[in-house]
């Protein structure tokens, strides 16, 4: 028994640095992997918040009249009525062309941008880039929701003169 | 029997290993609570957040079933009552308890969510020029809701730690359309 424990040499210095840089990168590991939930949920509710705002202004848009431009015009009526600078004066889908803010009030991070363009109904559907554009009795609005730090989210919709 | 003289350890030594376990062990001990206070805050807010998303969406889609602006009477900036394409009355209400339910045909209330923030949550009604329609007698009579022409939904959910306020325009697709349409019609 004594000679045995004589024998026991404790742990060489090379062996307990392995010990603990293991150990430092395991807990390393356990707290990245803590913070990249984080950031996922962090990800997801700014993507709810996106998406509602992008519902929002769909909503405001496709609530417009579609109103036929005056023809002959090289526009096609996409220019503002006069004394229509805010949103809450706008009173066709035309007027949120180009329409843009960069920072939502009530929420600062997020920004708009619109494009309204006619879009002729072809054989296989839509033909979402006309090439020359002419007046039609569809059009195509592209909503899309930036924000700072993420990409943005965007969505085509399409109002007819119709419906 | 013999005693095998053993050196032992010194006081100390004693002393001065117990207090760098102490160390060590509430260091590690701060750092994994924190992990775990992390998950349990994250856990929540998850919870919390997709509550918060169903509840909305919810509103969002029965509202923009409406047929006809007309079922909008008696609502208010509280309470949203409206009508789906059988007939069947949807009612969702904001409570200054925090509650937001829901109930069909006037049947009993389901709770959807009961972290509403009451003052700032409204249903707010838009006439065809965008104007505010503030309802005369608290709730919008039948002459005001035949001119509603867009609704707007504030919805802020709060909770102790975490706020979260989620708002959009809802314009019924019926609206659109101009009128009510066949597969509306219901006695």
């Amino acid at each position: 028994m004594k000679k045995k424990c004589k024998n026991f040499a404790g742990f060489s210095m090379v062996e307990v640095v392995v010990v603990l840089v293991l150990l430092s990168l395991a807990s390393t590991m356990f707290l990245f992997a803590l913070s990249t939930g984080k950031d996922i949920r962090t990800t997801s509710e700014i993507r709810t918040i996106q998406g509602t705002l992008l519902n929002n202004l769909q909503n405001q848009i496709r609530a417009r009249e579609f109103e036929d431009p005056t023809t002959g015009s090289t526009n096609f009526g996409k220019e503002l009525d006069q004394g229509e600078n805010s949103i809450n004066q706008f009173d066709d889908i035309d007027d949120f062309h180009q329409y843009s803010i960069t920072s939502i009030p009530g929420f600062e991070s997020f920004g708009y941008s619109v494009d309204v363009k006619y879009v002729p109904l072809e054989e296989n559907g839509f033909n979402l880039n006309p090439n020359p554009e002419n007046q039609t009795n569809y059009k195509s609005i592209t909503v899309t929701v930036t924000h700072k730090t993420l990409s943005s989210m965007t969505d085509i919709m399409i109002i007819g003169s119709e419906f | 029997m013999k005693q095998i003289a053993t050196k032992g350890f010194s006081m100390i030594e004693i002393v001065i290993v117990i207090v760098i376990t102490g160390v060590i062990g509430s260091i590690a001990a701060s750092i994994l609570s924190q992990g775990s206070n992390i998950y349990i805050s994250e856990t929540n807010r998850q919870g919390f957040v997709s509550e918060a998303r169903s509840s909305f969406w919810k509103i969002i889609r029965e509202s923009q079933g409406q047929a006809s602006s007309l079922d909008f009477s008696s609502s208010s900036q509280k309470n949203l009552i409206l009508k789906n394409a059988k007939g069947e009355t949807i009612d969702f209400l904001a409570e200054s308890s925090g509650y937001l339910k829901r109930r069909f045909n006037n049947e009993s209330y389901i709770v959807l969510s009961d972290f509403i923030s009451y003052p700032e949550s409204n249903f707010i009604y838009f006439d065809n020029d965008f104007n505010l329609i503030t309802p005369s007698q608290n709730v919008l009579t039948s002459e005001e809701a035949e001119i509603v022409h867009l609704i707007k939904l504030d919805l802020k959910f709060s909770t102790n730690e975490d706020t979260l306020l989620l708002s959009s325009h809802i314009y019924p697709n019926n609206f659109r359309m101009g009128k009510t349409m066949s597969y509306h019609k219901y006695e």
